[in-house]
């Protein structure tokens, strides 16, 4: 009950003050419709309760304001999004979206608002350094950032306390314990990377190029997009992934599986290890499958002996966050409801151990999961990350990366192969 | 009434609203595919600001574009393995039906049934054979005797495409069953009378009255078939998903990636004009070379 009363405290004064942040907009009775677009179809998730009692904080504070919410799943969304900025996109006026390469198409055709022309002094200074750097294109800010994620490797400590088996630090414990786990008939490493969640495989490739190449390198190639042929680590890095695949670290066909039977995989505890981004966190606290609370710690990626990667080098960061749509008839609106939104939903995504805000306003922690605390304690000791290549890549080229990627986790994966596909889009 | 029809005008009349709306939602679109087809265009910005490549997104399609050429040869398996196997067995099946067995309507029924069934559900139920973990076929050769069978039949670069054809092929049997039964249902069974007279009965009355006379069905069987497998798509992302990691690619899914979640809107279109032409050229080959077959069933 006090905990309740301590949230729904939180709650109210971020609500005040994200409105003591609002410039004053034009008191006017004339009546706006402001259409959301999200994809956080799912009433019970944490994201989709946020937006709901913004939406209502903000009619109620706004009464000519009403929020029309236009939902749909994730892979129906993107597509449904770029058909309708195909033409004004006139149905759209906020919306959710990943930024860099995947928003830059919509800027290139100029249909994203500048959002720092409608913003205060106080509300650009509230955003921490270097959390808009995907949301900004020509130096300007287009995009409002929410919050940020980081890789870690999930381990079961039951199933490898029980079998004696290394929390893996290297590359070559991981290797090792993957290759024991599987001796056992244990799934070593959970991960559904086939049907059409094949980033999943990249998360893999993505890690261990983090620990081979280096953060540094991999963003210059990646911003440049170009000088992946020139680094071998991005090579070894995919030689590497094969090598698992063919230990089996992912299990024998994690190319028939997807996301979803990789989560009740881990969850159920048939399997070692989950490679997947912080907000799992909260799946094993909350999902009722769940049975290995308690039982899971988090670790950072497993370093690369001879790899450029430091120890402070990282997977994530912020690149899924709120757009405005150029073509709105209510730009300040629009902005000021965004700043709003994205404000609330970071730092109650950092609140429920789900990510780590990208405001500066204060947070209350007391409520995190103790397996949140450990990622947060890693998140803490990280310097320079990327995100995962599909959410920075333009369309086009992130589909030939997940394609390869898919295909490392075929044995004896054909590395030539993997490295030509690369051409088309660092050539 | 015969006057009436025979004014230009009138007939003019009744033909314009079709043809109005087939050049509306075919024709008009194809052109603009064609135009699109000629410009780097991802659909966002104004096609007057695209810059032009000419043909450079068709010689794409051939030299830089690996996963389009797997495409292509996987749609010429799923074209042979429908004229050559799915018909041919639709015919066999269809035969025998229409010679009269116990049960004909009901077993008309059973084979057909495959075919009111979505592909996407088709494509689950083989994704159950399938399946290494808890496919019926690796559990068949596990209870035969090899315990430690495991084969990862949709994954496999050598046989995942084959597993999908398999599917494919056998759920429109049904269709073409149907289509041929009543072919040969129409047959006058004066012909058969009098084959029986001259002493042609059984493969001997088949192969020349029933297969001479089927001719245009056949034909019919063949564009449908052929037309079919260049449009697969839903059975191929019910069983394997739309990546390309096993050689599993068809041209419909790479156009959906690109156009859609691609955005290579000008390539795309190059694809899907392409495939367009492909369509048009193999209907009419088809055509031609059933002309003669058709003239002789005529004949009769």
């Amino acid at each position: 009950m006090k905990k309740r009363f301590v949230t729904l405290l939180m709650v109210v004064s971020m609500l005040l003050g994200v409105m003591a942040f609002q410039p004053a907009l034009a008191d006017s009775a004339e009546p706006i419709t402001l259409n959301l677009w999200h994809i956080y179809t799912d009433e019970t998730d944490t994201q989709r309760i946020v937006i709901e009692e913004y939406i209502q904080e903000y009619e109620a504070a706004h009464p000519n304001v009403k929020v029309e919410q236009h939902i749909l799943q994730d892979a129906d969304y993107k597509n449904k999004i770029l058909v309708e900025f195909s033409g004004t996109a006139e149905s759209v006026d906020v919306f959710s979206y990943w930024g860099a390469g995947r928003a830059g198409d919509i800027y290139n055709a100029g249909k994203l608002l500048c959002v720092e022309d409608y913003m205060t002094a106080e509300q650009l200074a509230s955003i921490k350094p270097g959390a808009d750097n995907n949301f900004k294109y020509d130096g300007k800010l287009y995009g409002m950032p929410r919050s940020s994620w980081m890789m870690v490797l999930y381990c079961n400590t039951e199933l490898f306390e029980a079998n004696g088996v290394k929390l893996p630090e290297t590359y070559d414990e991981w290797l090792d314990a993957c290759i024991k786990f599987d001796a056992l008939n244990i799934i070593p490493v959970a991960l559904g990377g086939g049907v059409d969640d094949a980033w999943q495989a990249a998360f893999v490739y993505e890690a261990l190029v983090n620990r081979i190449v280096g953060a540094d390198a991999e963003t210059i190639v990646l911003e440049a997009m170009a000088g992946f042929h020139d680094n071998d680590g991005f090579k070894e890095a995919a030689v590497k992934m094969a090598e698992l695949s063919t230990a089996r670290a992912f299990g024998k066909s994690p190319l028939e599986i997807d996301e979803f039977t990789s989560n009740a995989q881990f969850l159920s505890g048939a399997a070692a290890m989950r490679l997947t981004g912080s907000w799992f966190t909260k799946s094993i606290y909350e999902l009722e499958e769940s049975l290995i609370e308690g039982k899971v710690t988090a670790l950072p990626i497993p370093k690369v002996e001879g790899g450029n990667g430091k120890d402070t080098d990282y997977v994530g960061g912020i690149i899924d966050g709120f757009f405005v749509n150029a073509a709105t008839k209510h730009p300040e609106v629009a902005t000021d409801f965004t700043y709003g939104l994205s404000l609330i939903s970071g730092n109650r995504l950092h609140e429920i151990g789900d990510g780590f805000t990208a405001f500066n306003l204060p947070v209350d922690e007391s409520g995190l999961y103790p397996l949140a605390v450990e990622v947060a304690a890693i998140a803490n000791r990280a310097i320079d990350g990327f995100v995962a290549w599909d959410t920075f890549l333009p369309g086009d080229l992130a589909d030939i990366h997940l394609d390869a990627c898919q295909a490392l986790l075929v044995p004896n994966a054909d590395i030539g192969r993997f490295m030509d596909a690369y051409k088309a889009i660092f050539d | 009434m015969n006057k009436l029809l025979s004014n230009k005008w009138v007939i003019t009349a009744f033909v314009l609203p079709t043809l109005l709306f087939f050049l509306g939602i075919v024709i008009v679109p194809l052109f603009i595919t064609g135009y699109y087809s000629l410009f780097n265009y991802n659909g966002l910005i104004n096609i007057a600001d695209a810059e032009f490549v000419g043909a450079g997104n068709y010689i794409k399609l051939f030299t830089g574009d690996s996963v389009f050429l797997v495409s292509l040869k996987n749609t010429a398996i799923l074209i042979i393995g429908s004229v050559f196997v799915q018909i041919p067995l639709a015919f066999l099946l269809a035969n025998r039906l229409a010679k009269g067995i116990p049960g004909e309507k009901a077993f008309r029924t059973i084979f057909f049934i495959p075919v009111v069934i979505a592909a996407t559900i088709i494509g689950k139920l083989f994704y159950y054979i399938f399946s290494a973990d808890i496919g019926m076929v690796n559990a068949i050769v596990r209870a035969l005797g090899v315990p430690d069978f495991y084969f990862n039949w949709l994954t496999n670069p050598a046989t995942a495409f084959l597993c999908v054809a398999f599917a494919a092929i056998w759920q429109y049997i049904g269709y073409h069953m149907i289509i041929l039964y009543a072919g040969i249902k129409s047959i006058s069974a004066d012909y058969f009378e009098a084959a029986v007279i001259d002493g042609a009965t059984g493969a001997k009355a088949t192969r020349h009255i029933t297969i001479p006379l089927l001719a245009p069905v056949v034909k019919t069987c063949v564009v449908l078939a052929t037309v079919g497998s260049v449009k697969t798509y839903d059975i191929v992302v019910s069983m394997v998903g739309s990546g390309s990691h096993s050689g599993t690619q068809v041209p419909a899914i790479l156009l959906w990636r690109n156009l859609f979640k691609g955005r290579l809107v000008g390539y795309g279109s190059a694809q899907a004009f392409f495939l367009v032409v492909v369509c048009l050229l193999l209907s009419y080959l088809i055509a031609r070379l059933f002309k003669k077959s058709e003239e002789n069933a005529s004949q009769y």
